[in-house]
């Protein structure tokens, strides 16, 4: 959408603007990212060891460029009065691309990586803008500080741009039956709380940022862990990313405390923060209410208890196995992707208890990724209504979600949803292990980039990076976070809208 | 015509004496007459086998002799005193499903218990279950020791589990609904007429067709040099996508490039509609093949295989094309004979093994798999649900070819897509638990719940079952069941020939508890 609109009334410089919605937006996103880009050059000049200079230089060099960029696509275009579809759902799709793009600049400054392998720089940037926690830094402990707490921010970043995303804008777009958070817990989507995206994204962003507040407070007092380590590591539970600025992941600290505070983060950020909205506001019953909420904690205990049993052949005491699998389910069904132990050395059910659990992770209106249990739910139910009607072909049947009866078209765009997404998995998986993986590693990390989870099975497991596979691989598990990311239906239509607008043209120019 | 006549003379008076005795009972029962049914033409398909080990000597003349004697004795008298009721209600033909699956397993595991070909009941029982479902695994570790009695009567198994497979394409599936499927050969070709007005004649002329089939397959094997017997054998497992061979090495043990070229052909038939092939024999209008999506879609995935796999393999020569030719036609066909070891491809070649084997092929064929027909629905759904997130009031039409999917079938397809996804993910946790690798339990999954039946993840692609302890045994049981009868009739039947017990339940339940269970 860039057309110039003559019969705009208003004067001066507003007058002579583009109208751009995805150039305005992913204007402002930049410049949000510039002065995080700042605050962690500060951090790096404060809290830096020998390399600060690098790292403050890198720092700022790429937030004088970002900044600068995103000053100029913010004021030189408009959002559009009437916005198409299309042209929203293209905002959303390539603001995040432009981000992850802009992203990968302090690791280039920095020298983390050199322009020869400047897909590795976007494949970290993506995997931190778009929340996944996959890592390609084979040293991270060498990283400057500066630069590892830009990606731990780049990662509550991607929460932040999320949850105003998962709550207000896709349900209001209807993506993949997404609509069915208003039926299942009244919470602050722009039809119920305020008219205004802006008002609702405001009160989001409050709670985001005392929920992050808070497990910074908790990992400081419970886990004695000091300031820049708990900012750092609440800032990824609190956008369910799962980036740590060391190599050991949270098993650097080897505490109970510390694992304790992030599983009570993890869980709490893997809700719907629509819910929690109406929690802190005086209605505490929401949750026990959702039928979602009460899937989410039973897919949480399936899964622990089915770790601690599938694990019970391991040399480990039976409070380490149990404090491993209370830890690393959580990770994985809130999609977060922290590490305290290597999955992959476990048994074969374990891992693909995890791997099957990596696909629906947290819940609709969360920071987790996956297809979310809502979906599961709706499909799940759909299937065992096709069975009772197959016992009684001419009985009519709803599909009730809790108390509501969910629309067939919300059922047919959520079953659409879902096997798109289990496509896009497939297909993925299928290309990764064509360009030179065993299929276990190439279908476990495009499940993983997919659900925004992390780590995958195989080569790509908690102990490794992704520097494993292939190089021609990483750009395609990058499609897919940030396909996965984005409920799947922004992505591919920006790229379709895209290529319908280029052909034309293409066709134009040679005539 | 030689056909025509064949069938008037002697074919038609037999088949219409059978039908009339399956109605001319004195009660009404559909699942007692299927029951009989399936013992009493069991019995009548092992005494063939019989017959060839006490002609050839050694083998089990006697004990295959008394089993059928056996099988004849129950199911003859059931058959009579018994009649199919005129209109099936939906209950009644679940309840028929159900007991004439079991009847036909525990009429295959009662022939292998009996000619002592496997070890106990158990192992009796998974190796039935593999023939009914026609699932190329096996726990016997070289068949080529079995008599050649037992191997005619594994191979009438897998051929009479295909042939009733046609009757629940033609006559069962469509009644109910399941899956979306119709006689004229899957959605995807629902514009083609049907073979004749009536079902029962579709069914004769679709039976007739499987047999001439089989015949055809089993000329092609001896041709390509096979003994008369195993080529016999092998027409009628691979008719049926049973793919039970007479050798251990499957036909990969004859070493002939023949021998496997007539495979190819085979097998790329057998994934191919039955109504579709018999509209273009008889019409001989070649352009029907490329007006149906469903037949393009076929040729597309067997041919997209072959070069893939071709590739994979990294054998530039003709063995190179055949090798890959003989995997990609026995996964997409789901047959499951063998010529190499699947782990030949490499790990892009084992997955892209089991996920054509888990497509299946076309949809009123007798493969297993989710079927094509099923699969381009879905991709169409996917298809309209992007384009109405764009134009979110706008009414749009699932398509597929030329033709329109009404809701109703696409909630179907879509329903029986869901259960497979369910089922599979809890196949893959089960052979997990009792399994030694991840791969080889996602392989194995799909495989059997395919019918497929090679161990597409491991390097012995014959371990499928043998791998497995007996839970992870009894779970690879369900898988076969289901994959061959399909997900939502099994569940449907379940649900049916549970309910007096749920029934009690809730009786129980609410004189302890004073309420109704929810």
């Amino acid at each position: 959408m860039s057309r110039r609109n003559p019969l705009d009334g208003r004067t001066g410089l507003l007058r002579d603007r583009w109208e751009s919605a995805t150039v305005h937006i992913s204007g402002i996103a930049l410049v949000i990212v510039a002065i995080g880009m700042a605050v962690s050059g500060l951090v790096g000049a404060i809290d830096g060891g020998s390399d600060r200079w690098t790292d403050v230089r890198a720092m700022v060099g790429a937030a004088a460029i970002t900044g600068t960029v995103g000053v100029a696509m913010w004021h030189l275009t408009r959002v559009p009065t009437l916005q198409r579809t299309a042209a929203a759902f293209s905002a959303v799709a390539w603001s995040w691309v432009t981000v992850s793009l802009f992203g990968a600049l302090p690791f280039l400054f920095a020298g983390t990586f050199d322009w020869a392998h400047l897909d590795d720089a976007i494949f970290e940037s993506v995997s931190g803008f778009t929340c996944t926690g996959s890592t390609v830094i084979l040293d991270l402990d060498s990283v400057p500080k500066g630069v590892r707490f830009f990606r731990q921010m780049s990662q509550w970043f991607g929460g932040m741009g999320l949850i105003v995303l998962a709550v207000a804008i896709l349900p209001a777009l209807k993506v993949g039956g997404l609509e069915l958070i208003a039926a299942e817990a009244p919470g602050p989507t722009p039809d119920r709380l305020t008219p205004q995206v802006r008002e609702t994204a405001k009160r989001l962003w409050m709670l985001y940022g005392g929920i992050t507040l808070l497990i910074t407070a908790a990992l400081m007092v419970i886990g004695r862990m000091d300031l820049y380590d708990a900012v750092a590591h609440a800032f990824t539970t609190a956008s369910t990313g799962g980036f740590s600025p060391y190599g050991s992941s949270a098993g650097h600290f080897d505490s109970v405390a510390v694992e304790l505070v992030l599983v009570v983060g993890m869980f709490i950020c893997g809700a719907s923060f629509a819910w929690h909205w109406q929690a802190v506001r005086g209605n505490p019953g929401v949750y026990a209410r959702s039928s979602e909420f009460r899937l989410y904690v039973m897919a949480l205990a399936v899964v622990i208890g089915g770790l601690a049993l599938f694990t019970a052949d391991l040399d480990v005491s039976s409070g380490q196995r149990i404090r491993d699998a209370v830890f690393n389910a959580t990770t994985i069904v809130t999609s977060t992707g922290f590490g305290t132990a290597d999955f992959t050395l476990w048994g074969p059910a374990a891992q693909v208890l995890l791997l099957l659990f990596m696909i629906p992770a947290g819940t609709t209106g969360s920071t987790s990724g996956g297809l979310k249990l809502l979906r599961v739910q709706v499909a799940a139910k759909f299937a065992a209504r096709e069975v009772t009607r197959a016992r009684h072909p001419r009985a009519v049947r709803s599909v009730r979600l809790g108390q509501a009866v969910v629309a067939p078209d919300v059922v047919f765009r959520t079953l659409g949803f879902v096997l798109l997404y289990l496509t896009a998995m497939l297909v993925g998986g299928g290309l990764v292990t064509a360009l030179g993986t065993d299929p276990v590693t190439g279908f476990s990390a495009a499940v993983s980039a997919t659900s925004n989870i992390g780590p995958g099975l195989g080569d790509v497991g908690p102990a490794a990076t992704f520097q494993e596979l292939p190089r021609l691989a990483r750009p395609v598990l990058m499609a897919l976070m940030l396909f996965g990311r984005l409920e799947v239906f922004p992505m591919v239509i920006a790229v379709t809208t895209l290529a319908a607008r280029v052909r034309p043209r293409a066709i134009l120019s040679r005539s | 015509m030689i056909t025509d006549t064949l069938w008037e003379r002697w074919l038609a008076p037999t088949y219409r004496r059978v039908v009339f005795a399956l109605h001319s009972g004195r009660r009404e029962s559909g699942p007692a007459v299927t029951a009989g049914a399936v013992l009493a033409a069991g019995g009548a398909a092992v005494a063939p086998a019989a017959a060839i080990d006490l002609v050839m000597g050694g083998g089990h003349p006697i004990a295959l002799g008394l089993a059928s004697l056996v099988m004849v004795v129950i199911g003859t008298p059931l058959c009579l005193y018994f009649r199919l009721p005129r209109r099936f209600s939906t209950e009644e033909l679940y309840g028929s499903l159900v007991v004439g699956a079991a009847a036909m397993l525990a009429a295959g595991a009662g022939v292998h218990l009996a000619t002592g070909a496997v070890d106990g009941w158990f192992d009796a029982l998974l190796e039935s279950t593999a023939g009914v479902s026609t699932t190329a695994a096996s726990v016997i570790d070289d068949p080529s020791e079995l008599s050649r009695g037992e191997h005619l009567f594994r191979a009438m198994l897998q051929w009479g589990s295909g042939a009733v497979g046609l009757v629940a394409v033609v006559r069962v599936f469509p009644r109910l609904g399941i899956g979306g499927l119709d006689p004229g050969g899957g959605v995807a070709t629902r514009a083609a007429s049907r073979l004749s007005p009536t079902t029962g004649g579709n069914l004769r002329r679709l039976f007739f067709l499987y047999a001439l089939f089989t015949a055809f397959i089993a000329i092609g094997y001896l041709g390509a040099g096979m003994p008369i017997f195993e080529a016999a054998n092998h027409g009628l497992t691979v008719a049926s996508t049973g793919g039970w061979s007479t050798r251990a090495g499957s036909i990969g043990a004859f070493d002939s490039a023949a021998i496997e070229w007539v495979s190819i052909v085979a097998m790329a038939t057998a994934g191919v509609s039955l109504p579709f092939v018999f509209r273009l024999l008889r019409t001989g209008e070649v352009a029907i093949l490329w007006r149906a999506i469903e037949f393009r879609t076929y040729v597309a995935v067997v041919l997209g295989a072959w070069t893939v796999l071709f590739v994979a393999a990294e054998e530039w020569s003709l063995e190179g094309v055949r090798a890959a030719g003989f995997a990609a036609t026995s996964a997409a066909s789901t047959t499951g004979l063998l010529a190499d070891a699947p782990s030949a491809f490499g790990g892009t070649g084992m997955a892209l093994l089991v996920t054509v084997a888990a497509i299946g092929g076309m949809a009123a064929s007798l493969t297993g798999g989710v079927r094509l027909a099923r699969v381009l629905v879905v991709v169409n759904v996917m298809r309209r649900e992007l384009r109405r997130q764009l134009h979110q009031n706008s009414v749009l039409q699932v398509w597929v070819g030329r033709s329109t999917v009404g809701d109703e079938v696409v909630a179907r397809i879509l329903g029986e897509m869901v259960l497979n996804i369910i089922v599979a993910a809890a196949g893959y946790l089960a052979l997990a638990t009792f399994g030694d690798d991840v791969f080889e339990a996602i392989g194995a999954t799909l495989s059997l719940l395919a019918t497929a039946g090679p161990a597409y993840g491991s390097t012995d692609p014959f371990s499928t079952l043998t791998a497995l302890d007996r839970a992870g045994q009894v779970a690879a049981m369900v898988l076969m069941l289901l994959g061959r009868v399909s997900v939502l009739p099994v569940l449907a039947a379940m649900a049916v020939v549970s309910k007096p017990v749920r029934v009690r339940v809730r009786i129980v339940f609410s004189a302890v508890f004073g309420r109704r269970p929810a």
